[in-house]
């Protein structure tokens, strides 16, 4: 990965990198502490991880769009964000708070000073570095949704199986 | 779905036609200092909206020319109706929402004109500037700023806009906030970009139809439906 982090010139081939939704909801919650708990409660609502189901209506069948399929459909979508700075931050950050099931970026600029001001997934210790090299070290995706993992780099096909890829 | 930021136009044309082909929906967005834009392109969308049973009774019927609605069912919540509408929206690609005009609702009255923002005049031009010049912003030499008013001028007529619309104090201010970002306007396009992406995938809600201007100055954000015209089919011939 040393030949990444050349400034003298753009790395062309672009760099994809996959977030997703890989742990399941009871195992990440199950060993927090209860005030941990208490930070994520908004989520764990959201995505109903408690043990007991909400009831849920009997869907409408009557109109091909079902309503209570939403939050399903928001966990098995695929996002794919191309150009990683201030407003793809804001848009990650938003898409992986509402629980999407991935989201993909596409990004092959070196991080910069002038990043730091502008991005919060990033910090000082990765300038000069691959955008997607530093968001594999990055934890701050997994600490605004637990359940998410980094799947991979698909450029060099590390870590990531392709049999993975949601196909939607 | 793709959600593209901060691409050069040309860039962004052909995202969306690769988008078109693998039939996915795409939001190109981008912020240029305290000016931004969301663009949707979601090809054919149809989405699930509830609302309390009105007293004029809902038809299926096309709305405008892109949206129509499809099936209606009621259900009983809390001892009132709920109806449920499903709708459907038709979108156009950008290569040609760019060079469409404004909704007729627009060009026939002279308030509203007044009060589109030459925000749009000048996102065009930039666009037009960027592939006559492959320059990515207009530097600060004089024939660059001379060819890029001229753009703006002549982009400003195509839309049909009053010309008083178009200040230079305007085209200034744009032109300095080009290529910077301001923390306020990305946070604010980036929750309106996720918010109407997870509307999209939920297939809850309006979206986006077809173009969101934010001019931070003002604190506006006016969406504009940037559709070509086409002639109406003529069933009757066979």
């Amino acid at each position: 990965m040393k030949h990444l982090c050349r400034n003298s010139h753009r790395w062309l081939k672009p760099s994809v990198l996959v977030w997703s939704t890989t742990r399941r909801p009871q195992e990440c919650f199950a060993d927090k502490e209860p005030d941990e708990i208490a930070l994520y409660d908004r989520q764990i609502r959201l995505w109903g991880v408690k043990a007991q189901e909400r009831q849920v209506a009997a869907p409408d069948r009557s109109s091909s769009i079902h309503l209570a399929d939403s939050p399903q459909r928001l966990r098995t979508a695929s996002v794919l964000v191309i150009t990683m700075r201030a407003l793809a931050n804001e848009v990650v950050k938003n898409l992986v708070l509402a629980g999407i099931g991935s989201v993909t970026i596409l990004d092959d600029h070196l991080v910069t000073e002038d990043d730091l001001g502008s991005q919060f997934l990033i910090s000082d210790q990765h300038i000069g570095t691959n955008v997607r090299k530093l968001l594999t070290v990055a934890p701050k995706p997994i600490s605004l949704n637990l359940m998410i993992a980094r799947l991979g780099d698909l450029t060099t096909g590390q870590g990531f199986k392709p049999r993975n890829f949601p196909s939607s | 779905m793709i959600i593209a930021t901060d691409l050069q136009f040309e860039t962004l044309k052909t995202v969306n036609a690769a988008c078109r082909l693998a039939n996915r929906p795409l939001y190109g967005a981008s912020t240029h200092g305290v000016y931004g834009f969301i663009f949707a392109d979601l090809i054919d969308h149809e989405y699930v909206i509830e609302r309390e049973k009105p007293n004029i009774p809902t038809q299926i019927k096309v709305e405008s020319a892109t949206r129509s609605i499809i099936a209606i069912n009621t259900k009983k919540e809390n001892g009132k109706q709920i109806e449920i509408v499903t709708k459907r929206e038709l979108y156009s690609p950008i290569i040609l929402a760019n060079t469409s005009p404004l909704p007729s609702e627009y060009l026939t009255s002279r308030r509203r004109k007044l009060q589109v923002p030459p925000l749009l005049t000048c996102l065009r031009a930039l666009w037009e500037f960027q592939s006559l010049t492959s320059q990515l912003l207009p530097s600060t030499s004089h024939a660059d700023l001379q060819l890029f008013t001229t753009l703006a001028t002549e982009k400003h007529k195509e839309l049909q806009l009053p010309a008083e619309t178009l200040r230079s104090d305007f085209l200034r201010s744009f032109l300095q906030n080009l290529g910077s970002e301001i923390a306020p306007v990305t946070a604010f396009l980036g929750g309106q970009v996720a918010q109407d992406a997870i509307n999209v995938l939920g297939q809850r809600e309006q979206p986006i139809q077809n173009f969101l201007l934010f001019d931070g100055e003002e604190s506006k954000g006016p969406v504009y439906a940037l559709h070509p015209i086409f002639p109406p089919i003529d069933t009757s011939l066979s």
